[in-house]
């Protein structure tokens, strides 16, 4: 029984003084949340180019919902506008970003004052 | 002066006469309370018909024979007992009132002289004295109230109290009605028949006749019911033997709601009024929401998530309304104080108009039919127009007798009257467009489900063929590695899964043994037959590959080329691995977990998956197995299985399991008996010693789920 994904939009300073957008996901991400995950993407275009993502409220990542976060990092870097940063993932998770190649897209961070430092 | 006091006699005996012919006008205007004389009682039962001396509110005084009762007088005033008070000059009168009849009966000589009064069935709470004295009772007094029904197995039939030896007397009859509710009409209240008396067998033979009459006025009803219970079995052995048959599944609540009320009359000593009021309210409402749901599939809705949503949401919402309205009759609230009672009438107003509009929910549907233009068959179209026809009619008649006391509409009411008699039953319009429903309904299903059966047996030969399909992909038969001990599993989560791995030899043509291998094992997203299609894609466009080129990393950027594009917003993971007889391997990894060795995770470093983007560059990482060394590659299937409490088998569980040097089903069965979520696939590599031989160990695909 998959649970479902919520989205919520906020709004932070980076240690550089920058406003950051964090789009924060709860849940699980799945076939089901793509029009969760990329609607909330897509709404912050002409926002602020430094998005940070939140995964600390997710349960679960199936491959279907890995699928459907590589196509937002690719969208992201082909704009070439926005720099995506991550933060919140389990230890397990992290190890799965890292091996299908996410962390080349976007910087993957223990926590958000980790990530609001770097970005 | 005399003439003074001889006019002033005048005066006075004038004054007199004018008194004495007032009083004498107002003992005309008092009538005196009638006394029915009844003679010979004893051999059958009489009817207490005529006029009753009748008082609006509650005196205990009022059951003494001593009180001046006369018409006119004290408030008292003469009704009669064929029809309720709320038709004889009471309208929308509900609390208590008094019922009074003087009576002298003679016994037919030969008898006790004992005799029973049979009070008809009446929806208010009665008291019965005779001279005074309390005799009996039908239900119970507020503020908490029971009603007549309690305890009663049958609500049509009347109720007898004992009324012993007696001659001439009072009767006095103290009820109460329960205050209005919002489709009262106000010409409620009271009797609707008369009271009957006689000896014991008299009433006994009259409740005998009674029952029978009751009886043969449900004949019809029973007989629906009886086949309501049929189709429900019918109905639950097919959802349970196919559960994705949801149109049996809501057809057999559907019939549980029309049982449920005759059942409910079978176990009516059990329950109190109240209780039984709710039971029944609650299955006409799930009858109702089952209907909904029916609608929504035979009507082929189901795939509108919003209509879905809303049907769920009306549904909950007519539940709990119907629950808290219903709840009224139960013995919870204290009716004898006004506050309380003008809350349950509030909330009766603001509640039953809720039901009434989810119950207009079929004509939505009916909308969303029509503005979809579905091409419907002749049994869906019946269907759908009993359905309108249905909705219509009950929601005209709830409609007219939502305040029928203030606007006086009586259509709602006359819906409900009898066009015709049916072997003794009175068939109204609803009844009969009920009817109509029904067997529309039980036609449609019986359509619906031969179709589904039909479309599911052309879908499970198309997953067959995938299956066989799958069965050429997934070698059953491993080519021999020379230097290798090999074992192979794979375990699909449905039918048809998305892993795959192929073993290609890259030895010289000719030779026994060939030098080394590609190893090639991967990952589709998803499940079923579209990954097993993308699965055979993979397989032809590696082995087209693999005859031009042996490196992986050029395979899989050679595979991620050809797939770009083609997997629909979907991926595949694959390691490609070039193994040689002597031990050397060069491995490339997309997307994929990386392998063991000896129980440690090989540095493979990290790249997208095939099919993401087109210009994906793979590496190559190349390691050397020595004797002894156990290399395990697998699919994420065995990483993620999640046991009952959502906890994944992660990367810490796996490397104790491979630490053990597990085979390939030892492997696989760890995780399925963790929690297998998706298809595990597991292939195991001992290096032999020199001069060992060559085993392999393959688990046969099992295609079917665990």
């Amino acid at each position: 029984m998959q649970a479902a994904t919520s989205v919520t939009q906020r709004t932070a300073t980076a240690a550089s003084g920058n406003t950051v957008n964090i789009l924060a996901f709860g849940g699980d991400i799945s076939s089901a949340s793509k029009d969760a995950v990329l609607g909330a993407f897509h709404g912050l275009q002409g926002a602020p180019s430094r998005i940070l993502l939140d995964f600390t409220g997710v349960d679960y990542i199936n491959s279907s919902g890995i699928a459907i976060i590589i196509q937002m990092l690719l969208e992201a870097s082909k704009a070439g506008t926005q720099t995506i940063g991550i933060f919140g993932l389990t230890p397990h998770f992290q190890k799965v970003f890292t091996m299908v190649g996410i962390n080349k897209y976007a910087a993957l961070h223990k926590d958000e004052i980790a990530a609001l430092a770097a970005v | 002066m005399t003439k003074a006091r001889s006019r002033y006699g005048c005066q006075l005996r004038t004054l007199t006469f004018l008194l004495a012919f007032a009083c004498a006008g107002v003992g005309a205007l008092a009538q005196a309370a009638p006394t029915l004389a009844i003679g010979d009682l004893g051999r059958g039962a009489v009817a207490l018909d005529g006029p009753w001396q009748f008082h609006l509110g509650d005196n205990p005084a009022w059951a003494s024979p001593q009180i001046d009762d006369a018409t006119g007088q004290n408030g008292w005033a003469q009704i009669t007992m064929d029809k309720p008070w709320g038709q004889q000059g009471y309208r929308s009168y509900a609390g208590f009132a008094w019922y009074r009849k003087h009576l002298s009966v003679t016994p037919v000589p030969g008898t006790d002289g004992k005799f029973v009064l049979q009070l008809p069935l009446f929806d208010s709470i009665a008291q019965v004295y005779w001279n005074g004295i309390l005799l009996g009772s039908t239900g119970k007094m507020p503020p908490h109230p029971s009603w007549p029904a309690d305890g009663c197995s049958c609500t049509s039939l009347a109720r007898t109290i004992p009324l012993g030896a007696v001659h001439s007397g009072v009767l006095a009859i103290r009820l109460w009605m329960n205050p209005l509710m919002s489709t009262d009409p106000g010409t409620y209240g009271g009797f609707t028949h008369p009271i009957h008396i006689g000896s014991a067998a008299a009433i006994a033979d009259r409740e005998h006749a009674a029952a029978y009459h009751f009886l043969r006025e449900m004949e019809y009803s029973y007989a629906l019911q009886c086949l309501a219970a049929l189709v429900m079995a019918f109905s639950l052995i097919g959802w349970f033997r196919d559960r994705s048959q949801k149109v049996l599944l809501w057809l057999a609540v559907y019939c549980a709601g029309q049982v449920t009320g005759t059942l409910v009359e079978l176990l009516g000593p059990t329950f109190t009024f109240g209780e039984r009021s709710v039971f029944f309210s609650v299955a006409d409402i799930g009858s109702l929401i089952a209907i909904w749901f029916l609608l929504i599939y035979l009507l082929r809705l189901d795939d509108m998530p919003w209509l879905m949503r809303t049907a769920r949401w009306a549904g909950w919402i007519a539940i709990l309304a119907t629950l808290v309205d219903s709840s009224f009759y139960l013995r919870i609230f204290d009716l004898g104080n006004p506050a309380v009672v003008q809350a349950v009438q509030a909330a009766d107003w603001v509640l039953t108009p809720l039901v009434q509009l989810c119950m207009l929910l079929p004509m939505l549907l009916l909308v969303a039919v029509i503005r979809r233009r579905s091409r419907l068959d002749a049994a869906r179209w019946t269907v759908a127009i009993f359905a309108f026809l249905r909705t219509m009619i009950e929601t005209v008649a709830w409609i007219s007798m939502l305040g029928a006391r203030f606007t006086h509409w009586t259509l709602g009411s006359r819906l409900y009257t009898p066009l015709f008699t049916l072997g003794g039953t009175g068939v109204d319009v609803i009844t009969l467009v009920n009817t109509g429903f029904f067997i529309s309904i039980i036609y449609a299903a019986l359509r619906y489900s031969r179709e589904t059966l039909r479309r599911q047996q052309i879908v499970e030969q198309e997953l067959k063929s995938a299956q066989e399909l799958q069965q050429v992909l997934i070698p059953d038969e491993l080519p021999s590695l020379a230097g290798f001990a090999v074992t192979s599993g794979y375990r699909p989560a449905q039918e048809v899964g998305g892993d795959f791995f192929q073993i290609i030899p890259l030895g010289e043509p000719g030779a026994n043994q060939p030098a080394s291998a590609l190893i090639v094992l991967g990952d589709v997203s998803g499940k079923g037959l579209r990954a097993a299609m993308t699965v055979s894609l993979i397989v032809g466009t590696l082995r087209t590959l693999a005859e031009t080129s042996s490196h992986p990393a050029e395979i899989l950027a050679g595979l991620n080329r050809r797939l770009c594009g083609r997997l629909h917003g979907g991926f595949a993971t694959c390691l490609a691995v070039k193994l040689d007889a002597n031990g050397h391997c060069t491995l490339a990894n997309a997307g994929h977990p990386a392998p063991f060795v000896n129980g440690e995770e090989v540095s493979a470093p990290g790249a997208l998956p095939l099919g993401v983007a087109p210009g994906t560059a793979y590496e190559e990482t190349t390691l050397h197995l020595r004797p002894g060394d156990h290399f395990v590659l697998y699919t994420d299937g065995l990483l993620e299985a999640r046991n009952s409490a959502g906890e994944l088998f992660g990367f810490d569980r796996l490397r104790d399991l491979v630490s053990a040097r597990p085979d390939a089903a030892q492997s696989i069965d760890a995780a399925v008996r963790f929690g297998q979520q998706d298809d595990i696939t597991v292939l195991t590599l001992t290096r032999l010693a020199v001069g060992e031989e060559a085993r392999i160990h393959v688990l046969a695909p099992v295609l079917t789920p665990a």
